[in-house]
């Protein structure tokens, strides 16, 4: 997100942040004037149009305070943006903005200090298996409200994390708070409030899918299956045959269908869409995108770039058992590569040995690389070669992915 | 728990009636089989024949009526053994049979304790144990009482009854041991192997005549049929034994339990 404009604290914007209970306010450009940046952590925020009242322009949230502060950690006035547009949950497009563009904040839960509460909150996680895998202090915090994205290979370390978090292993070290809860010591508690979906999902054969859900209602000790059959109609999924009947995606349904039931706070996906079909994945995505709106989070994992990069807030990405980054899609592709594109008058000088360039190729006096790293040595370089047409372009994710398994550190 | 209970109930129904349609069958065919053994049939001066040592292992009785003796040999060498099997397989369930098929996962997912999980699931050992006990003996007595025979059929009870007590023990033991076996089917192989090499143990440790101090570690020496037949009540320390290993190992069962780690 471009920043601009730092702005200092205002009173009623403190009075919604620190006030009433969890819903959307929607504050009128002109009055959000100040606020303090450590008052927006972990606030959910809406790009919205003044026209028609909360007729957002924009669906998805902003998540985090620093896609809302600028690179000195001031808070960017909502009027400094003029146009924005939602790609994947996030917002890329910011500018000045006239009268009609307002902005609404969802308040989230205040922890001790009044700093809000995060929905997964791990730190110095350790779990290791005897052969030496497994997850390496582990530090992550997820925001209420934000649809996050897990990243690795098979064996990365994403399975043994999630059940670690649902309390399946024991970490030889670390800390783990779930909505606020300690996991590690109130586990039982914790999981009133997540719905979990295994990657490949195992149910009861002989039960039906509806045996199957309200089995798992019955045990949270709740009597209403209301969304049950509407989260069914959308998976398109018959409920009332025998699991051993169905086929994978089927089965993998029902499982979605029972992790979602009991409305939980926090949604830990592992590998969700593995067996659905495209357009199954497709209402999957809408579900997510809908929990979310909700103020729901979630946590999955996956390998699919493609799924995380249009529905998840941030990433993080694992590589063997140690977070090597976390940050937005966009953040992601912005820190670590560039493709470049490079044309001269005359024949291309050879930049292949520089520093940091990948995947070289030269066509006659044309030149594209991948390229990591700020863009000031890149520049310098090219300077005074007779530069006819250069080009800097984001990679798509598998790249990134790719840079940061590629080798060296993140 | 009650839900975790029925839950678990209804997924072993269908192996429950077919443990109880066969073991009340093999009741069905020891009844019918008692008239040629008690006194004065075919097959009762063959059994004195025999030397000392076989009929020690068949369990041929002295100081009880031809009936309770045949019924005494017959709950050592058959019946017993149906409901141990039955038990140790149901215990292999419990925990190492979820774990394999992963339906741990979902188990585990809800809010309850791994306490109450394995608890309602003993639970269900106890209740499909005990049906087909009490069905076994139901169905021995009925037919042998329509045969005109009669025996000490409260003595019976009372002997399923240490059957039911050992099934449990040997069941929570198997449970126990199955905690770090997460293959169902090397758990099966393994522990009904020992199970039925037990059983060979205690009869060839009868046939060798070692004394009952000397099969303390066999556990088929706890269900003594003669005894209680002779006495009219349990033996205290079989009671004692049975019930002290069943708790023991299933406290240490939920114990270990709650530890498990759940590998994917």
């Amino acid at each position: 997100m471009v920043l601009a404009e730092p702005v200092d604290a205002g009173d009623r914007l403190s009075r919604l942040l620190l006030g009433g209970r969890e819903k959307d306010f929607f504050l009128h450009p002109d009055v959000p004037k100040q606020a303090r940046t450590e008052r927006l952590e972990g606030f959910v925020v809406k790009l919205g149009s003044c026209e028609g009242f909360c007729q957002e322009i924009i669906q998805a949230p902003v998540v985090c305070c620093q896609e809302f502060i600028d690179g000195s950690g001031h808070v960017v006035h909502p009027l400094a943006i003029m146009s924005a547009h939602a790609a994947g949950g996030q917002v890329t497009a910011v500018g000045r903005i006239g009268p009609r563009i307002g902005i609404s904040m969802r308040r989230q839960k205040l922890g001790e200090g009044g700093g809000a509460v995060s929905a997964l909150e791990i730190r110095g996680l350790t779990r290791l298996y005897r052969n030496g895998r497994g997850i390496r202090d582990v530090d992550l915090s997820v925001a209420e409200g934000e649809v996050f994205g897990f990243l690795g290979p098979n064996g990365a370390g994403k399975t043994t994390l999630i059940r670690t978090v649902m309390g399946f292993l024991t970490p030889q070290a670390g800390t783990i708070r779930v909505l606020g809860v300690d996991a590690l010591a109130h586990n039982r508690e914790m999981r009133k409030r997540v719905g979990y979906l295994p990657s490949d999902p195992a149910l009861y054969d002989f039960l039906t899918g509806l045996q199957t859900i309200e089995f798992s209602l019955r045990v949270r000790g709740l009597a209403d299956r209301g969304r049950v059959a509407e989260l069914a109609r959308r998976l398109d999924v018959d409920l009332d045959k025998r699991l051993k009947t169905l086929s994978r995606g089927s089965r993998q349904k029902v499982a979605l269908v029972a992790a979602l039931a009991h409305d939980p706070d926090l949604l830990i996906l592992d590998e969700p869409t593995t067996g659905l079909d495209p357009l199954v994945q497709e209402t999957f995505a809408e579900l997510v995108r809908e929990e979310r709106s909700r103020g729901k989070t979630v946590f999955m994992s996956s390998h699919v770039l493609s799924e995380v990069e249009s529905l998840c807030d941030r990433v993080a990405i694992i590589r063997d058992g140690r977070i090597v980054a976390v940050d937005t899609v966009a953040g992601l592709k912005r820190r670590r590569v560039k493709y470049v594109r490079v044309e001269f008058a005359e024949t291309a000088p050879d930049l292949s040995t520089l520093l940091g360039i990948r995947d070289y190729q030269v066509e006659g006096n044309r030149v594209q690389f991948t390229w990591a790293g700020g863009l000031d040595p890149l520049v310098q370089a090219l300077s005074g070669n007779n530069l006819v047409d250069l080009t800097v372009s984001d990679p798509p994710l598998e790249e990134v992915f790719r840079a940061f398994y590629g080798g060296g550190e993140a | 728990m009650k839900t975790l209970f029925w839950q678990y109930f209804r997924a072993r129904l269908p192996g429950m009636l077919v443990w109880v349609g066969a073991s009340v069958v093999l009741a069905l065919v020891t009844a019918a089989s008692a008239p040629a053994f008690v006194e004065g049939g075919s097959m009762s001066g063959l059994m004195k024949a025999l030397p000392s040592s076989l009929q020690a292992m068949m369990g041929a009785p002295e100081g009880l009526s031809p009936l309770d003796g045949y019924v005494a040999t017959q709950v050592t060498k058959n019946l017993a053994v149906v409901v141990v099997l039955y038990a140790v397989l149901l215990s292999l369930s419990i925990v190492s049979r979820e774990v394999d098929l992963h339906t741990i996962d979902f188990l585990l997912a809800l809010p309850t304790g791994r306490k109450n999980v394995l608890l309602s699931r003993v639970g269900v050992l106890l209740v499909n144990t005990a049906v087909q006990s009490l069905a076994i003996w139901a169905f021995l007595c009925a037919d042998l009482s329509a045969m005109g025979l009669k025996g000490s059929f409260g003595g019976y009870g009372l002997v399923m009854f240490n059957v039911w007590l050992l099934a449990v023990a040997m069941g929570g033991t198997s449970l126990l041991a199955s905690m770090w076996v997460d293959d169902y089917s090397l758990a099966v192989k393994l522990f009904l192997g020992l199970a039925a090499g037990s059983y060979v143990l205690e009869f060839v440790m009868r046939a060798a005549g070692v004394s009952r101090i000397g099969r303390f570690f066999s556990p088929f020496s706890y269900v003594d049929p003669v005894a209680t037949l002779r006495m009219g009540r349990l033996g205290w320390v079989d009671v004692l034994v049975l019930v002290g290993v069943g708790l023991a190992s299933l406290a240490a069962s939920v114990r270990v339990f709650e530890r498990k780690q759940i590998t994917a």
